[in-house]
């Protein structure tokens, strides 16, 4: 059952780390001076998880969730939320057919592998849960017919931490199916000046923001497969557990973290030993996705919920490998 | 479903537990000695707690709040109880075995929540004290085959708990604290332990006695005793009639063949010499000469004065005055130094001593009173006015010696023979030296004394006027050289203050200036031996000092007197017997002083022979170690000095020392230049958990938050990595994290041994500076 990269053909291996070394780097291209946004981005997608964006507007959002798109060479849907967004404009509907008398299944954008979701929190809660089934299961089900979603389903959301008015925020349940919150925050001055350099010359060019397809159909799927066979040794497990039950019973913590979080997390861990050419997991690899992972699922009552995240993690002591069997 | 060993552990403490209640179980039913009974018994009690722990392991039964009362209660029911069963059924057991059923009963509660560790390991703790309590109260064979099952047992239960936390460590993989304090305190106690045993015995001696409640000695008597300490009736009388002390009938016709005192005092400090003719006479007011006078020549006539004029003492080659076992004069119990008063003297008359007078003392008259139901025989006292005073209490038996008079310490307040009923048994001999109505002290018997003793060390501040008292403990004799002794004991005491530092001064002065030879005597025509003894030979008889104390002390106006009796040194104590023999060689002679309302305190001026103190309580005790502890260090100094030195160093150098030590064991266990791979993962963790030491003690610890790989890699100023370069700190890091989280079973390929080695090696070697705190 443990499978690791040995048993994947050594040059099949090489080739998709290649590309994935490339669609980072094509990535960090297009959003200047956050590889460590990217690299995050790449964690969740490798990890089958879903991602979302809390930021302002114009930095880059869009711009990310579309460059990803086009780099994985998927089908890129963009829906942007508002309160009057219906659930069947997000899943699709049934349409009656006049000329063949019979109703027709039309997909909405979740149909698509890759779902950027704008401004999320703008959608009523009704839209809000029709994603919920979508995100969770990766299938709809639309008049009691079921319609299952691509394996690589990946939604990217975004909200807008400002505004209040007019906003439903997104419901615990809701959360906790994503898999990592981030925020990508301003550029440096210094990339914000190579920014408009490049907008210049690009100006004249027709696709702007999309980037060409650096994967094949079907490579994502088993680029992810391979992550998840990555080894966790049991103490690094009880290491994770610990960290989980301390967020239950933490003082401003009200909402500890899930089973399903535990799950999220390990897999967030295992796409980073991923990405560090690793195949054992670390705690630095648990304790690199922490803020990212546990912000969007814990019920954290502060404006800064970095900081209790990083509190709770100083506070348990990293396992060093179980002492040598003496039988 | 429990792990096997849990179980296992379970069963076995069960067991533990099973066996020292059937032992129990068997001490108790020793006076019966009815095998039914105890089996019975111990199946019920047996079954009842097993019942309960069926119970409590379906039920999963927690201990809860009251499990606290519960313990006590089990423990402290039977001392409450116990009385109820003497009154109600006439029956009960001594207090040990009190004891023993609670420390039973404790261990059965325990197990019945035993499946919780803590309470496994009370019960079988538990279970070992009333196993060891039994082995050492009972005699019964049986008792040998089931103390041999329980250490038979013990030892498996230890063997499966050791195993199941070796388990659940590697399963954990938890480093356990260690329990520093607990380490401490068994130190301590071992280093007290051998600071006590390598004290003199006396210190030792002093220092134990009467802690134990059992220690016996107390004169406590129990009905329910088994045998040994607290069994009162051990003493039993010859007979119900107290009035003769003979164990024949014809007793009273045997002519005894011991000594008697004046004997001893005779063959001790020779015979006197023939009194020579020249002016002697006592500075005494005419209205008391004439009497006084009468009084010298009775005494004379019966020859009971003591002249310090005397003959070289003849070789001690009489049988009865060597100091064999056999040869003891009498038996003591209680504390030592203790000064016995034979007979006090008053007057001297430059050569001689006379007796105080017997005379009949009113004032004290003599009664029976009921202490714990034992007769005592006391007379009205005088509450001492200004001086803190102790009771203390002591033993004798008279074995070979023959005197009637009562030996006892200063200011004596009761007497107690057992069984002796009687005040018309005792009268005074003098004023208060206590006699019976017969020839002798009964032999062989426990005469008992309680005297209230002054303690020297109390009066070092106080400002008493020790002038006043009967003229007869002020009268000098009036001679040649007394003027000079006068003058000399302005002399001593020019610098003291109070009458007792006068006291104190005389008293050193003697101990410190003179030497005690008992063989040395005046010469011939030797008109004023005291003044000889002071002015020339700086050496003498016990005799002499006390004379010199007591004419020194009364020419500077304080009231003194001798005393002449029996020494019991502290010497000659035995532990095994906690008394202390008097021999016919402790006959001695001191002065005692004048404090007012009756009260005396012995001035003890002979060099070697100690001052009475009183008992000292477990604080002071707790002093006297300490003190004996640096007497110890300062007798061999030169040890001390070093084992300070290098304690001192090794304190300032510890983590430079054990920092060190680190780096050798780290060589030992991986000599040469490289690992093979199957012990790199070994050789890193070891590499690890040695480092963090050498960081703890370093005052810089790492971060237990953070891997120690990140730390290495990600942290410059990491202080062992400082000497790396940032490629070589990289690769480590790799290397941490390689043996740290990868799966066991697999080898690192990337990772080249040697290369580890030598980086660990020189992380190992490399000085971890002390961080200075500003």
């Amino acid at each position: 059952m443990n499978q690791t990269l040995l048993d994947h053909p050594a040059e099949q291996q090489e080739l998709l780390r290649h590309k994935l070394d490339r669609l980072r780097q094509l990535l960090n291209e297009r959003l200047k001076g956050k590889s460590d946004i990217v690299e995050q981005v790449l964690i969740c997608l490798l990890a089958q998880g879903h991602l979302l964006l809390e930021d302002q507007p114009g930095l880059g959002k869009t711009t990310l969730a579309k460059a990803l798109a086009g780099g994985l060479g998927e089908q890129f849907a963009r829906v942007q939320c508002t309160p009057d967004l219906l659930p069947s404009d997000v899943t699709g509907f049934n349409l009656f057919n006049q000329k063949s008398q019979e109703f027709e299944f039309r997909k909405g954008p979740v149909f698509a592998e890759v779902l950027l979701a704008d401004e999320i929190n703008r959608a009523t809660p009704r839209t809000q849960s029709a994603l919920l089934e979508a995100m969770a299961e990766r299938q709809v089900t639309i008049d009691a017919q079921r319609y299952p979603l691509p394996e690589t389903f990946f939604v990217i959301a975004t909200q807008n931490p400002i505004e209040q008015h007019g906003t439903y925020p997104l419901p615990e349940a809701q959360l906790d199916r994503f898999a990592m919150k981030l925020s990508i925050g301003y550029p440096e001055q210094a990339d914000e000046i190579a920014m408009l350099d490049q907008a210049i010359l690009r100006d004249q060019s027709a696709s702007r923001d999309s980037i060409p397809a650096v994967f094949e159909p079907g490579e994502l799927l088993s680029l992810q497969q391979l992550v998840s066979s990555i080894s966790v040794e049991s103490h690094v497990q009880e290491y994770l557990v610990k960290v989980g039950h301390r967020t239950r019973k933490h003082s401003r913590i009200h909402l500890g973290l899930s089973p399903r979080g535990l799950l999220i997390w390990q897999r967030c861990a295992q796409s980073r030993t991923f990405l560090a050419e690793r195949d054992y997991v670390t705690p630095d690899d648990l304790q690199a996705t922490a803020i990212p992972v546990l912000s969007v699922r814990l019920g954290i009552d502060d404006t800064q919920p970095q900081g209790i995240i990083t509190e709770l993690i100083e506070e348990i002591p990293v396992p060093i490998a179980p002492k040598e069997s003496h039988r | 479903m429990q792990p096997p060993d849990v179980s296992r552990q379970y069963g076995l403490c069960c067991a533990l537990v099973v066996c020292a209640h059937l032992a129990t179980e068997i001490v108790l039913g020793d006076q019966h000695g009815q095998v039914w009974l105890i089996l019975s018994k111990f199946t019920a009690i047996g079954l009842v707690v097993g019942i309960l722990c069926c119970y409590s392991v379906r039920r999963n039964w927690q201990p809860t709040g009251m499990m606290t009362l519960l313990a006590i209660g089990v423990m402290v029911g039977p001392l409450l109880i116990e009385p109820l069963w003497r009154i109600l059924f006439g029956i009960g057991h001594p207090y040990e075995i009190q004891l023993l059923i609670g420390f039973r009963n404790l261990a059965l509660l325990n197990l019945i929540w035993a499946r919780t560790i803590k309470y496994e390991r009370l019960a079988i703790v538990t279970s070992l004290f009333a196993m060891l309590f039994c082995i050492s109260s009972s005699n019964d064979p049986s008792l040998i085959w089931i103390c041999g099952l329980f250490m038979m047992l013990g030892i498996c239960w230890l063997c499966v708990k050791y195993w199941s936390e070796l388990r659940t460590d590697c399963v954990r993989g938890e480093k356990r604290a260690t329990p520093w304090p607990l380490f401490g305190i068994v130190a301590v106690l071992l280093l007290g332990a051998l600071l006590t045993m390598s004290m003199p015995a006396t210190v030792r001696t002093r220092m134990v006695e009467g802690f134990m409640p059992s220690s016996g000695g107390t004169g406590r008597a129990d009905a329910y005793a088994r045998s040994g300490v607290g069994d009162g009736d051990g003493l039993v009388a010859a007979t119900k009639e107290a009035l003769s002390f003979a164990p024949l009938e014809d007793a009273p016709f045997i002519e005894g063949q011991e000594p008697s005192l004046y004997d001893v005092f005779q063959d001790t400090y020779g015979e006197p010499k023939v009194p020579k003719k020249f002016d002697r006479a006592l500075s005494l007011p005419p209205e008391l000469f004439n009497k006084n006078h009468h009084r010298m020549a009775k005494a004379k006539k019966s020859s009971r004065t003591f002249s310090i004029d005397r003959q070289t003492p003849q070789p001690k080659n009489h049988r009865h005055l060597q100091d064999t076992p056999s040869n003891a004069m009498l038996h003591l119990v209680g504390t030592v130094p203790c000064h016995l008063r034979e007979m006090t003297y008053d007057l001297f008359d430059g050569t001689e001593w006379i007796p105080e007078e017997d005379r009949p003392n009113h004032e004290r008259k003599l009664s029976v009173v009921p202490v714990n139901e034992k007769p005592w025989i006391t007379w009205p006292t005088r509450p001492s006015q200004f001086v803190v005073t102790s009771d203390e209490q002591h033993a004798l038996r008279v074995l070979n010696v023959k005197t009637n008079r009562v030996l006892s310490p200063v200011n004596l307040k009761g007497v107690h023979i057992d069984l002796c009923d009687r005040a018309d048994l005792f009268g005074w001999a003098q004023e208060d030296i206590l006699t019976m109505r017969r020839s002798t002290l009964p032999g062989m018997t426990v005469i008992h004394v309680v005297s209230s003793l002054i303690d020297p060390r109390d009066l070092k501040g106080s400002d008493i006027n020790l002038g006043y008292g009967q003229e007869n403990y002020q009268v000098l004799p009036v001679g040649l050289g007394m003027s000079e002794i006068q003058k000399l004991a302005e002399d001593w005491t020019r610098d003291a203050e109070t009458d007792w530092e006068k006291v104190l001064a005389i008293g050193d002065r003697l101990r410190s200036d003179y030497r005690l030879d008992p063989s040395s005597v005046p010469p011939e025509n030797c008109s004023n031996p005291l003044l000889w003894f002071l002015t020339e030979s700086h050496s003498g008889p016990d005799y002499q000092f006390a004379t010199a104390a007591a004419v020194l002390c009364r020419s500077v106006g304080i009231s003194c007197r001798t005393v002449s009796g029996l020494y019991a040194s502290p010497d000659k104590y035995e532990f095994a017997t906690q008394q202390t023999s008097v021999h016919p060689s402790d006959v001695h002679w001191w002065a005692e002083v004048y404090v007012g309302n009756q009260s005396w305190v012995t001035l003890e001026a002979t060099p070697g022979y100690e001052q009475s103190q009183r008992t000292l309580g477990i604080l002071a005790k707790a002093g006297v170690l300490i003190v004996s502890g640096g007497e110890l260090a300062i007798q061999y100094w030169p040890i001390t000095l070093v084992i300070f030195l290098l304690t001192g160093w090794g304190i300032r150098e510890r983590e430079r020392i054990e920092s060190q030590l680190l780096s050798w064991l780290w060589e030992l266990q991986f000599r040469g230049s490289e690992t093979s791979p199957g012990r790199l993962r070994t050789m890193i963790l070891t590499t690890i958990r040695l480092l963090d030491r050498k960081l703890t003690l370093s005052r810089t610890p790492r971060s237990v938050s953070r891997t120690f790989g990140s730390q290495l890699a990600a942290d410059p100023t990491f202080p062992v990595a400082s000497s790396l370069s940032e490629v070589d700190r990289k690769y480590l890091s790799r290397a941490f994290d390689w043996a740290c989280y990868s799966p066991r079973n697999k080898d690192s390929d990337a990772l080249e041994s040697a290369r580890v080695h030598q980086l660990c090696r020189s992380l190992m070697h490399q000085t971890i500076f002390r961080q200075q705190h500003s």
